[in-house]
């Protein structure tokens, strides 16, 4: 049995390894994305805008070829995949990690072996990977300056807090509860979790809701959850009928969709935020860049995506399941990543 | 009054939900059953799955179906998929729910009684399987409309009564009469106190066992479809918090966890209870870990006098398994 699945293995390798012939042309560069997890809609969207980006590329003449790995979560299928790249004896190396520091030993050998490494999304220690990292600290502050101001400064603040005991969340609530202490006049009425999942925080608010005072703002957790605040209040209705609080979005397609409803129905306004997977396409662009050997810094912020009032109608088109994105180009690359001058 | 508590073990559920209800009242300073229409809501879809819970729990031999949560979530999405919105749909979607659970609840009776695989590992590997289906799913959505007749059964009031609270306790009403009044309810529980002696008694044991574990599934996917039309769409982590609330629920109503004894009323103040006594801490405003560190005590706490309570019949029990290992 198990020799059996030794032959197999090897002739699957075989085959990719027959397969990579196309690799031959020395002036045009082979891009390798090495994705740890492909569980959730958000690395669907990531992969499939990386895919985008690099079709575009390859039919412009721009690059060879392109292979993407998906793997299951775990560090040794990315170790495993990344040595496979490593042999295949690929350009660039673009990699959404599994673990921050269990992969420093192979991203090593990759840089060892003469291929760039860029790390984007999930954080990694080695120093010699390029790195492509949300702008997370600013995210939650920005948002909630944003929502406090328009809200005049005053009025009831219902906290819908994430995932109990996550440090993410941790960092989030703090950004919140920093920027609401400028505020001597807003509120915190309620505080509960909502899991960042829309069914927990519909379920949450539902529950805390009669025993509150009129809420007019609610800060969410992001991630998932917006939508089922919304539903809460919703279900809810009487004062809250026509007249929503300003909830906090997650650039989910199904907040977003609902928010455009909103506009169009009650003129609600309110802010969106979360990070773009398009960030896929953004790290191809980056990849060529770093392969081209422009003078690109080794550590590199992307940012996170806000919807407004005015970008709304963007993404009206969005459907439910899906998150909001975009895919980025060079140009964008440029102005917004290497602040190059135009 | 001592009788009254041992007799109806559910009231004890219903003396802590009193207490619950005027602490919440003293802390936002208003007396009124309003502060209790959230909760309600919210108690009514625990208490439907947590009624399939209690049957096959009640069918003893360490029974348990931890296949809920999973049912729940892929019958969201099942139903979001096949009703699409309109009402002459629901003749596809509904049976096709029904479907999904029964399937699931034979598939866990075989497991069980015939592969002989311990409940608490056979149910929850079936899970598994199904999160596979869920994710299959979950890439077809398209829309999130829900037709208006389930719209209005998952979220509608009638005279500030959610209209699932009004579900939920007809479902309890009904459960209760199956338990006390029917031939299923006897031979459930006779099961659930002493498997042999039900056999050679002459009881279909195993048919019993059977259709408690299908009706849990049935009924965890209806509330997977009530809650999807409730929450306008179906989400991959809806059926999460129903594994330990669902057991939990039953436990904390009196039923015991090794079977052979249940109340419906129990299971479905045991769900109120449970999702009271969180909002009631998080209205007062304690930290997150606090609150999970007190809903675990008051787990413990009913667990250990449900133990106590009943002490001489499971040293009975337990003698008689010991015996039948013996004979084995």
């Amino acid at each position: 049995m198990v020799r059996k699945a030794v032959l197999l293995g090897a002739a699957a390798l075989a085959v990719v390894g027959f397969g990579s012939v196309a690799y031959a042309d020395a002036a045009k560069p082979v891009i390798a994305m090495s994705n740890a997890y492909y569980g959730n809609t958000w690395r669907h969207q990531m992969v499939d805008s990386f895919e985008a980006a690099a079709k575009q590329a390859k039919a412009d003449g721009k690059i060879a070829d392109y292979i993407i790995n998906n793997g299951d979560g775990s560090v040794n299928q990315q170790i495993a995949q990344i040595s496979d790249l490593i042999l295949r004896k690929v350009d660039v190396i673009v990699m959404d990690a599994a673990s921050e520091t269990a992969t420093d030993g192979i991203i090593k050998k990759a840089c060892d072996a003469g291929i760039k490494v860029i790390a984007f999304d999930s954080p990694v220690s080695a120093p010699c990977a390029y790195k492509l990292f949300f702008d997370h600290e600013h995210m939650a502050s920005d948002i909630t300056t944003w929502m406090a101001d328009t809200a005049g400064g005053k009025g009831n603040v219902l906290i819908v807090r994430g995932v109990k005991g996550s440090a993410p969340e941790l960092n989030t609530y703090n950004g919140q509860t920093a920027i609401l202490k400028k505020y001597p006049d807003l509120k915190v009425v309620g505080e509960t979790f909502g899991m960042a999942a829309a069914a927990s925080a519909q379920a949450a608010v539902s529950n805390l809701l009669p025993s509150l005072p009129h809420v007019d703002i609610v800060l969410a957790a992001g991630g998932g959850d917006a939508y089922g605040v919304v539903q809460a209040f919703k279900q809810y209705g009487g004062e809250y009928a026509g007249h929503m609080p300003m909830i906090g979005g997650d650039n989910s397609g199904d907040f977003v969709s609902w928010w455009v409803a909103e506009k169009k129905a009650n003129n609600y306004s309110t802010i969106s935020i979360n990070p773009p997977p398009g960030i896929g396409s953004a790290v191809l662009w980056l990849a060529l860049a770093v392969e081209a050997g422009e003078n690109v810094p080794n550590s590199n912020l992307m940012p996170v995506m806000k919807i407004t009032n005015e970008t709304l109608d963007q993404f009206s088109e969005l459907k439910p399941g899906e998150i909001a994105s975009l895919n980025f180009d060079k140009a964008w690359v440029d102005a917004n990543i290497l602040k190059k001058a135009q | 009054m001592l009788r009254l508590l041992r007799t109806y073990r559910w009231s004890w559920a219903a003396i802590a939900l009193i207490v619950l209800w005027l602490i919440l009242s003293l802390i936002t300073q208003r007396v009124s059953l309003h502060s209790l229409s959230g909760v309600s809501a919210t108690a009514s879809f625990f208490a439907i799955a947590a009624m399939g819970q209690m049957l096959v729990i009640a069918s003893g031999g360490g029974n348990v179906d931890l296949s809920i949560p999973s049912v729940i979530t892929l019958c969201g999405y099942a139903f979001m998929n096949y009703d699409a919105g309109s009402d002459a749909q629901l003749v596809i979607a509904i049976p096709m729910v029904i479907g999904i659970g029964a399937a699931t609840g034979l598939v866990n009776a075989f497991l069980v009684q015939r592969l002989r695989i311990p409940a608490i590992i056979a149910t929850l590997a079936v899970g598994y399987v199904l999160t596979t289906f869920t994710l299959l799913l979950n890439r077809q959505v398209k829309s999130l409309a829900v037709s208006p007749i389930m719209a209005w059964i998952g979220g509608g009031k009638i005279a500030g009564v959610p209209f699932i609270l009004i579900i939920a306790i007809l479902l309890t009403v009904a459960v209760e009469y199956v338990l006390t009044r029917t031939a299923f309810g006897r031979t459930l529980l006779a099961t659930g106190q002493n498997e042999l002696a039900a056999r050679l008694a002459g009881v279909k044991v195993d048919r019993t066992v059977m259709l408690a574990f299908v009706t849990s599934g049935v009924l965890a996917a209806l509330d997977g479809a009530l809650l999807a039309a409730h929450s306008s769409g179906a989400f991959l982590d809806m059926g999460a918090p129903y594994l330990l609330q669902s057991v939990g629920a039953v436990v904390i109503g009196g039923s015991l966890i090794f079977g052979g004894s249940a109340t419906a009323v129990g299971t479905l103040l045991g769900s109120a209870l449970l999702v009271l006594i969180v909002t009631a801490m998080q209205v007062a405003g304690l930290s997150g870990g606090m609150q999970d560190v007190v809903e675990g005590i008051v787990i413990i706490a009913v667990l250990a006098a449900a133990d106590s309570g009943t002490g001489a019949r499971h040293g009975g029990q337990r003698l008689f398994r010991w015996m039948r290992r013996q004979r084995a």
